[in-house]
């Protein structure tokens, strides 16, 4: 009966190893909104992501977001980023749901301009940041 | 149940414990974005880059070196793949240096100013980075175009 505890045990911890269900194999970059770097709009968006059978994302829903990111450019884009993602299964376990956290963050002081940069960090922190930029009244327009 | 099949039950959970995660490998833990190179673009130059990064123990890169691609692509994978953190899958065994492929593909047209960059990350190891070409040399092309006709 030992030999059978110690299998046991042994068992339930090789399940304990993998005990997150999907793990992402497509990252998609997103860039800083134009829009939102010239307004100065910063802020952390969580997003549920519902995955499908094949690994794709069927559907998305914005958990928790500040109130400075509501109603604009920045939840929008951090949805439609996250639809575009792929994941693989890597345990039979009993959810299909993925929470990415975006932090959008602008760069400030010296030496901080400078193009978008995107940054995933394993296995749920997004984080975006572009260098800060005076308002022009001529590029209004939402650079994609 | 006899005790010698339970036995080797025992033996086949010990052996997958052991053999699955034989091979130790670096996986990516941190990734980072990246814009098309600016000159390569306006180059047009497409193409696809090696680079062979050696991890430090804490999973930093120590070593960024592309082994093939145009030098201007190259230039641009080392300098992101330097960006990157690594982490240790696997527990035992011989450690490889992971190798990341760059594809950088020029697609689409776009209005001056206004080009999409697209960085896409297919993991463990592939990078495509797409960009659209700007419109001047659009209109240089169609002019050919209805030249030839």
């Amino acid at each position: 009966m030992k030999v059978r505890k110690a299998g046991i045990v042994v068992a339930l911890l090789s399940a304990h190893a993998w005990a997150a269900d999907w793990k992402p194999v497509r990252v998609v970059g997103l860039v800083y909104p134009e829009a939102a770097v010239i307004q100065g709009l910063e802020g952390t968006v969580k997003i549920d992501l519902h995955i499908a059978n094949d690994g794709s994302v069927d559907w998305v829903v914005t958990r928790e977001q500040d109130p400075m990111t509501e109603e604009t450019t920045l939840a929008s884009a951090a949805v439609r980023n996250a639809r575009e993602w792929k994941f693989l299964r890597i345990s039979s376990g009993n959810t299909d749901l993925y929470t990415l956290t975006y932090r959008f963050q602008i760069r400030r002081g010296e030496g901080a301009r400078g193009p978008s940069e995107f940054r995933f960090v394993m296995p749920d922190q997004v984080f975006v940041t572009a260098g800060e930029r005076p308002a022009k009244p001529s590029s209004t327009k939402d650079g994609r | 149940m006899r005790p010698g099949r339970f036995h080797r039950w025992w033996l086949i959970i010990i052996l997958l414990n052991v053999c699955l995660p034989a091979l130790a490998e670096w996986e990516p833990a941190e990734i980072v974005g990246l814009p098309y190179p600016p000159l390569a673009r306006m180059a047009r130059i497409e193409g696809i880059a090696i680079v062979r990064v050696s991890v430090g123990p804490d999973g930093s890169v120590r070593q960024a070196e592309a082994v093939s691609g145009h030098p201007l692509l190259e230039k641009a994978a080392e300098e992101n793949a330097r960006k990157w953190k690594f982490k240790l899958s696997g527990r035992s065994g011989r450690i490889r240096d992971p190798y990341l492929v760059y594809r950088f593909v020029l697609d689409g047209q776009c209005a001056a100013g206004d080009c999409r960059t697209s960085c896409v990350v297919e993991l463990p190891s592939l990078i495509v980075v797409a960009a659209e070409l700007p419109e001047v040399q659009v209109q240089r092309t169609e002019v050919t175009e209805r030249r030839v006709q």
